[in-house]
């Protein structure tokens, strides 16, 4: 294992028949951080977090986590693992205390301690006085919380979280990422998601997953900085006839496209693209211009740029 | 073992605590007694005849009882969270075999009545009752772990359920079909019926061969189920 790396995935490699789902997938996650895993759907993201966590082999490469080979000793890579998947994957027949001790006993948690953990995961997961209800009955967002519970039962160094915030509403996603936030202190977390103000809020690093493979692997920040040199973004609210305005201004040097949003038009374009130039063909087109902006770099135009290059 | 008896312990308790689980048991029970009245009518005490049914039903019984162990942990999504804890395959399989056994010989010790009744009633041999349940238990482990290899194969309740009993029906009658044949097959399949290895019990002895069959056809069900879930990852 590399020094300072928790978790370590070099060239991973998954075929489903004659599809490829992952190719050579490579990346590392460092002790203490918190990485996004982000890509469209059908990128490889669960794919990849399936190997990591054990529930799938890799047809090639090699998975560590700690000081564990994950596919010679998966029984103790695993016990290092605390996972939370994107289904709920909890049994709803069962009291969230029972489903809690059945995972600490798979887990193998000490019999004297397996009451104590229940307690402290229960806690940390916000779960508190629900100890005794079906988990068919409780919410969505309380469901959650008790998928991610059972990844805490064991009180595992890395977490890996598939879309926790998935199906919530806001006010839930916003309890599960604050919950999220406060156990990137203490542990190294891999987090999936398709929101990409969550990840930039929770993350430092992301791995941009396309078509299976490694798009990127960079500091948010770096992403960003990268997108704003490459490409400008404009907002613009137009009178007239839009579909007279997508075709001038998609006419104008250094356009790549024009989408119509919610009566917006979102013109994106190279570097070069000059703002003055848009503004001057929606005027000499005889159209009305009522607001343009320029939208700064987000981690949503480098992520765009990457997965749409 | 820890992790065994939990898996079978949760399984157990999704069986019997369910309305599936319950009606099984109590469908089991009530036909087992539809059985005796029709094997008391010969006015004899004696109950090979009311034996051998139950194997047929035992094994209809089991195809329903394993459905749970992998088919439905997997249409519920729970079987990748399973797949992912720190427990070997074999723990796996031992504690879902584990579970549905204990599951079928609750089912079975409610039949204990049948007999108990035709003993208050009459004098029967003790000796082909006793051997008759250490058969039934022995098929019904055996037929379990068919059951549980089939529902490692698939996801689906109804596909799991009707898949495991067309192959015990199968090997069952392949025995009957085999009495109208002869040379080599005829071998073969009367080897391979579960049919041709009960007839031991039903009179009243112990076979060293019966017992091996049906401990053959548990291990080589639960190597497949070990073999599937290899395949699944």
């Amino acid at each position: 294992m590399t020094e300072g790396v928790e978790v370590e995935l070099r060239g991973v490699t998954r075929r489903f028949g004659s599809r490829v789902a992952v190719s050579d997938v490579s990346f590392t996650v460092r002790p203490g951080e918190v990485l996004g895993l982000l890509g469209p759907n059908g990128a490889g993201k669960t794919t990849t977090i399936r190997m990591l966590v054990g529930s799938l082999r890799p047809d090639a490469g090699t998975v560590r986590v700690g000081d564990a080979d994950a596919l010679r000793h998966p029984l103790e890579a695993r016990r290092r693992i605390g996972y939370m998947p994107e289904t709920g994957a909890l049994y709803p027949d069962m009291a969230v205390q029972a489903f809690l001790t059945y995972c600490a006993r798979l887990r193998g948690v000490p019999r004297a301690q397996r009451g104590t953990a229940v307690g402290r995961s229960m806690r940390a997961a916000g779960l508190a006085g629900t100890g005794p209800q079906t988990i068919g009955t409780l919410s969505r967002g309380y469901r959650q919380r008790v998928a991610l519970a059972q990844a805490l039962i064991h009180d595992p160094p890395v977490l890996v979280l598939d879309e926790p915030t998935a199906g919530l509403d806001p006010r839930q996603r916003v309890d599960v990422r604050e919950l999220v936030s406060r156990l990137g202190r203490s542990r190294t977390i891999l987090l999936s998601s398709h929101l990409l103000s969550e990840v930039t809020e929770l993350c430092k690093r992301v791995v941009v997953l396309d078509a299976g493979r490694v798009a990127a692997a960079e500091e948010v920040s770096t992403l960003t900085a990268l997108a704003a040199g490459q490409r400008v973004r404009l907002e613009l609210r137009v009178t007239g006839d839009a579909a007279v305005a997508v075709r001038v201004i998609g006419a104008v040097t250094g356009v790549e496209r024009v989408e119509e949003r919610a009566e917006r038009l979102v013109v994106t374009g190279a570097g070069s693209l000059q703002p003055q130039a848009v503004a001057a063909a929606v005027v000499a087109a005889g159209l009305g211009l009522a607001e343009m902006r320029s939208v700064g770099a987000s981690l949503e135009s480098a992520y765009l740029g990457l997965v749409e290059s | 073992m820890a992790v065994i008896a939990a898996v079978a312990r949760r399984d157990l308790r999704a069986i019997w605590f369910s309305a599936f689980g319950v009606g099984c048991a109590a469908g089991f029970a009530a036909l087992s007694g539809v059985l005796l009245v029709i094997d008391l009518r010969s006015d004899q005490a004696r109950l090979d005849n009311w034996f051998g049914p139950l194997f047929v039903m035992v094994a209809l019984l089991a195809s329903l009882l394993t459905v749970r162990s992998f088919a439905d942990e997997e249409r519920t999504g729970s079987l990748e969270l399973l797949l992912t804890m720190p427990v070997t395959p074999w723990q796996l399989v031992a504690g879902k075999v584990l579970g549905a056994s204990i599951a079928l010989s609750g089912a079975l010790i409610t039949t204990l009545v049948c007999p108990l009744l035709v003993m208050v009633h009459g004098s029967p041999d003790s000796g082909p009752i006793l051997t008759g349940y250490v058969g039934l238990v022995l098929a019904g482990v055996a037929f379990v772990c068919v059951g549980v290899a089939v529902s490692a194969a698939t996801s689906s309740f109804l596909t799991a359920a009707s898949a495991t009993a067309a192959v015990l029906m199968a090997l069952w009658f392949g025995g009957v079909i085999a009495n109208n044949l002869s040379g080599r097959l005829q071998t073969v399949l009367t080897y391979l019926s579960p049919s041709s290895h009960v007839t031991g019990f039903l009179r009243g002895t112990l076979s060293v061969a019966d017992a091996v069959y049906f401990v053959s056809l548990a291990i080589l069900g639960a190597f497949v189920t070990r073999a599937v879930l290899a395949l699944r990852r």
